[in-house]
């Protein structure tokens, strides 16, 4: 694990991010926009260079949206994102009646890359590895011909494959390979960022340590600075430096990786600590178990005061009015709760 | 375990390039059609019909001075025959040499009214849909309300305007038979776009356009492909219905549907004037949709039912 200097400038810092949808309601066809969902809603972090932060939190509670805002491949509704001191969230301008990269911010997609979570679905099907590899490379006009190629074989080289497979297609590799392929077209820029959106949940369990291991050791040789997405605990701890816990569109709690681990304070963290199985039977056995009871709420209703507290088993009074906020209770440790001081 | 050791993988052909060589989508599909007996056999047939129709009427003009439209009014209809093995027309002409040549306009219509409704069709469809919002739905309010209109009439109107000729025949016929493929394609590109490989294409710093040509389109010419096949057999029965209104093909030269226009008012009395046109068409008709139910299936074969 790298040990990360506590002063690094940061090099990704998000300040009170929000993302909204808009739900069309029933009612026929001029009535729109009645309704949204807050996807993500006030979302701070940052990240330092080389760091990697987890990101953690049951289906639907934004880990993907938040990704994607952080990227600018979706345009926040509200909020900061700034990436190596620039603030990129303002690098759009509309155009035809929508919103557009300026482009500078197409150029800094050669710094902020993304890789997915279905490896069938990430794939242009109709393409061979070839062209789905040199894509990002004549986008920026980067090397040609024979260069290109051989930069091509390098980066399948990079992620532990054949580098004579260029000219074979998707639907011909596992999924652990597709997954390859998936994270060499991301390195093809040399990015400096890269969101993870869960890459191991499609995969099988045999595979997804060989996915984790390659990313780790990316990360390591090319010094990437790393959002992995993740909804349970167990596939984040071990390549976290920090993990963050989302509930319906807000950090609940964000902490060191061990730290959450093994002093959980927020309930929903306690909770999904409590699906994770500890290495140590002793302990499996006498540990107290939080359950989680009801449904996740929806986010286009959420409900009032702490959104969690609908399911929370410790919920008092206040917890129904008030949102509590983000506080740092010891340093580095911030927790989003009425009842931790 | 380390990171750089690969998974197994399948079985690899190697090329005299020592790369490793791919089998594309095409591929396999093409090998499924291959399978599909009935779709080879419809091939077979269009195959042999289209040479027919391409090289028999200069063949036999050639080599026994038949004439699709030299009249003969002393000869008259004839029953068929050795030397007229589709018999005669009314008028004493070869019935077999203004069969071939009637295919080869209907045939030509039928392929080149597809392909100009094909490529219309393709374009309007994966651009209303990328772009979607406003400009979709006033795009496709537009191929709603062409919908609604009666088909025919806009054909008409259009020969009218412009004229009766062949070139505008078929381009009046794909001009307003584009409608469907636009709406496949449509349908096509919206969930296409929901997927992660055009995210994935717009986060390298794809264009719009790149990705509506290089990413949706490619992904949607099977279901192009398919609504081709089975266009071109509706476009030459539409071929047929013009110049069975006399608004198609004009006298003398003959057209598949204008041949059996004629037939079918002398059926009673000279038969062979009906039959042989007719079964023309039928076998050229069944054997392209035979086909185009062929290519759909070896396209997706998840969509055999
Ligand atoms: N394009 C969209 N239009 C409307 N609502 C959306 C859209 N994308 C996401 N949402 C909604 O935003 C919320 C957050 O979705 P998001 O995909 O970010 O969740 P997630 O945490 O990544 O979940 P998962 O683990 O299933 O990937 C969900 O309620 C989802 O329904
Ligand atoms: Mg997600």
């Amino acid at each position: 694990m790298t040990v990360v200097p506590a002063k690094a400038a940061p090099l990704l810092i998000v300040d009170d991010l929000a993302v909204r949808f808009p739900v069309p309601r029933a009612g026929g066809w001029l009535a729109q926009r009645q309704g949204e969902v807050r996807a993500v809603d006030g979302v701070s972090f940052s990240v330092a260079k080389g760091e990697t932060l987890g990101l953690v939190g049951e289906s639907g509670c934004g880990k993907s949206t938040t990704g994607r805002a952080v990227l600018q491949l979706l345009r926040p509704a509200a909020g900061k994102v700034i990436f190596d001191g620039e603030p990129i969230h303002e690098y759009w301008r509309r155009q035809g009646g929508r919103w557009v990269w300026e482009s500078r911010l197409r150029d800094l997609r050669k710094r902020l890359q993304m890789i997915f979570q279905d490896p069938f679905a990430s794939l242009n099907p109709r393409m061979t590895v070839e062209a789905i590899l040199a894509e990002p490379l004549r986008n920026f006009g980067i090397a040609a011909g024979s260069q290109r190629r051989e930069r091509i074989q390098q980066l399948l080289q990079t992620v532990g494959m054949d580098p004579r497979a260029i000219r074979r297609y998707p639907h011909e590799f596992s999924g652990g390979q597709r997954q390859r392929i998936g994270i060499a077209r991301a390195l093809a820029l040399g990015p400096d960022l890269i969101v993870a959106d869960e890459p191991i949940s499609a995969l099988d369990v045999s595979i997804q340590a060989q996915i984790i291991n390659l990313l780790a050791d990316l990360r390591e040789r090319l010094g990437l600075t790393l959002i992995f997405i993740a909804h349970d605990l167990a596939a984040v701890r071990h390549i976290s430096d920090r993990i963050a816990v989302m509930y319906l569109g807000r950090i609940v709690e964000m902490a060191p990786a061990q730290t959450i681990i093994d002093q959980p304070r927020h309930p929903y963290t306690q909770a999904l600590i409590s699906a994770v199985p500890l290495p140590d039977p002793a302990r499996e056995r006498s540990r107290q178990r939080t359950i989680l009871t009801g449904e996740l709420p929806s986010p286009v209703s959420p409900p009032s005061g702490c959104p969690f507290h609908t399911r929370c088993p410790l919920r008092e009074e206040r917890c129904r009015h008030d949102v509590p906020v983000l506080q740092q209770i010891t340093p580095g440790h911030q927790v989003a709760c009425h009842l931790v001081e | 375990m380390n990171a750089s050791q690969p998974e197994p993988a399948a079985p690899m052909r190697s090329s005299p390039d020592g790369l490793v060589a791919g089998s594309s989508l095409w591929q396999d599909a093409w090998r499924r059609l291959r399978k599909n007996k009935m779709a080879v056999a419809s091939g077979v047939v269009i195959a042999v019909l289209g040479l027919a129709c391409l090289l028999g009427p200069t063949l036999l003009a050639v080599a026994g001075g038949y004439d699709p439209d030299a009249q003969d009014l002393a000869y008259g209809p004839q029953p068929p025959s050795w030397q007229h093995p589709f018999g005669t027309d009314f008028y004493g002409r070869d019935l077999l040499v203004r069969v071939l040549a009637g295919g080869q306009v209907s045939l030509a219509v039928g392929i080149l009214a597809a392909l100009i409704a094909a490529l219309i069709g393709t374009i309007y469809g994966a651009v209303s849909s990328y772009a979607g919002g406003l400009v979709d739905s006033l795009l496709m309010r537009v191929v709603d309300i062409l919908y609604a209109l009666p088909y025919m009439f806009l054909v008409i109107i259009l020969v009218t305007i412009l004229g009766q000729s062949l070139v505008l025949l078929f381009v009046a016929l794909g001009a307003v038979g584009w409608l469907l493929t636009a709406r496949v394609v449509r349908g096509q590109v919206m969930s296409l776009k929901e997927q992660d490989f055009v995210l994935a294409a717009r986060s390298l710093g794809t264009s719009g356009r790149d990705i509506v040509f290089r990413h949706l389109i490619p992904n949607t010419l099977g279901p192009v492909i398919v609504t081709f096949t089975l266009t071109v057999p509706s476009m030459i029965l539409q071929e047929a219905f013009l110049s069975f209104l006399g608004l198609g093909v004009q006298p003398p030269h003959p057209s598949l549907g204008s041949l059996i226009n004629d037939g079918a008012n002398q059926m009673l009395v000279f038969w062979w004037t009906l039959v042989f046109p007719g079964g023309v068409m039928a076998v050229l008709l069944f054997a392209l949709n035979f086909l185009g139910d062929g290519v759909r299936d070896a396209l997706d074969p998840r969509m055999r039912t």
